[in-house]
């Protein structure tokens, strides 16, 4: 167990997800919409606990941690992930790794694996994804229940949960709400798109960040 | 809602212990002994041996997303370390009525793929198991505490009892007792396997069955 007394993450806002939240290219550790909110809230702590590629199991294990060790964030965004995917972990979260990027902002590093269908690292992984993907009807209920498990954490903390995109399997829990289609209409999303993952570029983050500002206030 | 085999039947979910093993398995298993001790009440067992939890919430959900209102749900939770791999939902056809004389139906056995540790489909699966084993991937905690969070959110629409076969940490706290060690004693249990995979004798699955109905 942590020493928690003194956590950064006690009274911080916390972003969980997958590459939307923690960012994506060279300067990824500061271009991305937490630290965008950690410039528009200088008296608060931000710390952006995303990682790219990642499932939502492992989303979920990272929101067991604040669970776990009893701490009090003042505000947790948890951004669901693509559900298709299937992520390693070897080491529990651990206080060292939190990087200090900037006064108020902070990032995690870990060593994971994440075998996404677009970066494989073993040969079984893509016959594990050709098969759970085209075929396996379990998938959903897996999700279901990391979303609802998820949900039964989130609720003893202010939080706000959504997706980026619209995903079929996840809408009876999460309802409606996602950043492309709500936050942003299709257009603007797709004219601030930069790659073909559809990530998007700092104006639209800026924007983004302006949003989740008001959610916490 | 349609009208399902399901309304006011007892469902038994689970693995081989529930499901039954060896060329008698359709007669040798504790919902059936459930069944004959009963009598006219349909008893249903949708569990499948060698099957993963996940599976066993699947087969949960086709109940729960149904609205079907089956009298009583008897959950008991698998091993936490699996893979099943299925292709096709669930469809009413899949249930067999076991003997004409009896109202006592198990499911489709065909249709899925179970890779159990001791019994792997594929060769990818072998790899899998390597890379997701329990003592190295620490998010299968997660995945099972989910499953079984999930799993209780279910249940709670029902009359059921969630059980395990034997004590393991990840699920201890989950459910209301373990069938070895709360049940039946060590001795009798030890006493009463019939295979390395500790599957119980007719005579122990009948005194579940025993127990098990002053239960619904």
């Amino acid at each position: 167990m942590t020493d928690t007394k003194e956590h950064l993450l006690n009274n911080s806002i916390v972003c969980f997800g997958c590459s939307y939240t923690q960012g994506v290219g060279p300067r990824d550790f500061e271009e991305n919409w937490p630290y965008f909110l950690s410039q528009m809230i200088k008296n608060k702590t931000v710390v952006n606990m995303a990682k790219a590629g990642s499932s939502l199991l492992h989303a979920v294990y990272t929101l067991e941690y604040i669970q776990k060790n009893n701490l009090k964030p003042k505000f947790i965004f948890f951004q669901v992930t693509n559900p298709y995917r299937l992520t390693l972990r070897r080491e529990e979260i651990d206080v060292e790794d939190f990087e200090k990027i900037s006064d108020n902002f902070y990032i995690t590093n870990c060593n994971i694996k994440t075998c996404t269908p677009a970066t494989s690292f073993y040969k079984w992984d893509r016959k594990y994804y050709n098969f759970r993907e085209r075929n396996d009807v379990l998938w959903k209920t897996e999700q279901s229940s990391l979303l609802i498990y998820a949900k039964s954490i989130l609720k003893n903390y202010p939080h706000f949960l959504y997706p980026q995109e619209e995903i079929d399997i996840y809408q009876h829990i999460l309802g409606d709400w996602r950043v492309k289609g709500s936050l942003f209409t299709d257009k603007f999303y797709e004219k601030n798109q930069i790659d073909v993952g559809a990530h998007l570029n700092n104006y639209a983050l800026k924007k983004q960040a302006e949003y989740m500002m008001t959610k916490i206030y | 809602m349609f009208e399902s085999l399901i309304n006011n039947s007892i469902v038994c979910l689970g693995c081989s212990f529930t499901y039954g093993v060896g060329k008698n398995k359709n007669y040798e298993n504790w919902p059936y002994f459930l069944y004959k001790k009963i009598k006219n009440q349909r008893v249903i067992n949708m569990s499948h041996g060698g099957t993963s939890l996940l599976h066993a919430a699947f087969t949960l959900e086709y109940i729960f997303y149904n609205n079907l209102k089956p009298k009583f749900i008897f959950f008991q939770v698998t091993n936490p370390y699996r893979l099943t791999l299925r292709q096709k939902e669930i469809k009413e056809k899949d249930f067999e009525l076991v003997d004409r004389e009896t109202d006592f139906y198990m499911t489709g056995i065909d249709i899925i793929e179970t890779n159990s540790l001791g019994d792997l489909k594929s060769k990818w699966v072998k790899n899998y198991y390597i890379s997701r084993d329990p003592e190295k991937d620490i998010l299968w905690q997660t995945e099972h505490t989910a499953l079984l969070v999930y799993i209780k959110h279910m249940l709670e629409k029902y009359n059921h009892c969630l059980y395990s076969q034997e004590k393991e940490t990840v699920y201890e706290s989950f459910v209301e007792f373990a069938l070895r060690g709360d049940i039946f004693d060590e001795d009798y249990y030890s006493k009463n396997i019939i295979d390395k995979g500790d599957h119980l004798s007719v005579q122990a699955l009948q005194r579940q069955a025993d127990i098990f109905s002053e239960k619904i």
